[in-house]
């Protein structure tokens, strides 16, 4: 005994009617059936290129998930923006920006000269719910960072509990946590993907295999997934958009 | 005479790889350094970091920026060096894990010039400096020229 709506956009039972079962068609107040039938909100994979600086390449790229529904935008950066090691920098604190800006955050990506792609992804408020859950649980067990919000609107800064490493818990993997809380098999298929000779140079693969522990078994590099998400994803993106210029 | 291969193709293998090695270490610390790369600001940027959150602090036009690392995130770490003088500071030796704790750098968007122009120091050429940058729009601009010609 389900519902249809008629294509004036009335509500109606579909099957049931005379007494004593006898129902209304009633006018439907806007959001109702597109709730149900039609994804309202969206979530973007956001997967900055490689750029080069003063001749050098660098290849590694960086992701960030952004969260759209009809009254909220958020972007979730994670990254060594706080204090990092002396070495290579490849661990540091876990920082987490939240940009409700998306065009600060999105300029800023820009202006290093690398393109930004971003893969879309049709989801229900109820999905968008879960992943914007998921890193408010994240941030109330974080320290907030104001001094590194100083004068910029739109950006919220917190240290996560966990801290950064460029081959472990990282930029992908956290925003590859916030997706599967929209779509638990999103990940599903992407291990073949890993190919870290792709952006890795020699030096560094063989860092990653002695001191590093090794290669990671779940994707880790933004070009691996963003190869993914372009060749065989487990969920379709709706649409791709680009970002800026690469140079 | 297998057993005797047997027992110097290690022996060799090792040779080799410690030959590699040691030809690689010799030419990391022998090789000429490069000189530094260096960029100066031709318009200020603010910068964040411990203090009051009402202030702005600025690094002027004219400072030398010398690069150290590129980052994947979008940021490009520089050093900036200071002679300090008057005063002395007493150092120790750095022993958290993350020892390294830059400040970030930006430049200033509309609002931000709006309470430098206020509260800062900003010479003409600053000012002009900053509006040549293009981190502000020009409807920004005309809105900002307007504000301070009334």
């Amino acid at each position: 005994m389900g519902c249809a709506s008629t294509l004036d956009g009335r509500l109606t039972a579909s099957a049931v009617t005379g007494k004593p079962f006898e129902t209304n068609t009633v006018r439907a107040n806007n959001t109702v059936v597109d709730d149900k039938l039609r994804p309202a909100a969206e979530m973007h994979i956001l997967i900055g290129g490689p750029y080069v600086l003063d001749g050098e390449t660098h290849r590694y790229g960086h992701t960030a998930i952004r969260v759209k529904t009809r009254t909220t935008d958020t972007t979730y950066d994670f990254g060594r923006y706080g204090r990092v090691t002396g070495d290579f920098g490849a661990e540091g604190e876990g920082i987490l920006r939240v940009w409700s800006n998306f065009s600060a955050y999105i300029v800023g990506e820009a202006a290093t000269g690398r393109q930004t792609v971003a893969f879309v992804f049709a989801i229900f408020d109820h999905q968008a719910k879960a992943v914007n859950d998921h890193f408010n649980l994240l941030i109330a067990g974080a320290t907030p960072r104001p001094e590194m919000e100083r004068s910029r609107s739109g950006l919220k800064v917190y240290r996560l509990p966990t801290n950064y490493h460029a081959l472990g818990y990282n930029c992908t993997t956290l925003s590859l946590d916030g997706a599967r809380q929209a779509f638990p098999n999103f990940e599903d298929g992407s291990a073949a993907f890993i190919k870290p000779e792709e952006v890795m140079t020699f030096s560094e693969r063989m860092a990653m295999k002695t001191i590093g522990g090794g290669t990671p078994h779940r994707i880790f590099l933004p070009a691996n997934l963003q190869s993914f998400l372009s060749t065989k994803p487990a969920i379709e993106p709706v649409r791709v958009e680009r970002y800026g210029t690469s140079k | 005479m297998t057993s005797d291969k047997a027992k110097v193709l290690p022996l060799v293998a090792i040779a080799v790889i410690g030959f590699s090695l040691g030809a690689v270490a010799t030419y990391e610390i022998v090789k000429e350094p490069s000189m530094p790369l260096v960029h100066k600001l031709k318009a200020p940027l603010l910068f964040n970091g411990a203090g009051s959150s009402e202030h702005q602090y600025v690094l002027p036009a004219g400072t030398s920026l010398y690069y150290d690392q590129a980052f994947p995130e979008g940021f490009v770490r520089y050093k900036v060096y200071f002679n300090v003088e008057g005063v002395r500071l007493d150092s120790h030796e750095a022993t958290d894990k993350f020892w390294l704790e830059p400040l970030t750098a930006f430049p200033p968007n509309q609002e931000d010039v709006k309470k430098l122009l206020g509260a800062y120091p900003l010479t003409k050429n600053e000012l002009a400096a900053i509006l040549k940058s293009g981190a502000i729009s020009k409807e920004e601009i005309r809105d900002l020229l307007a504000e301070y010609s009334k």
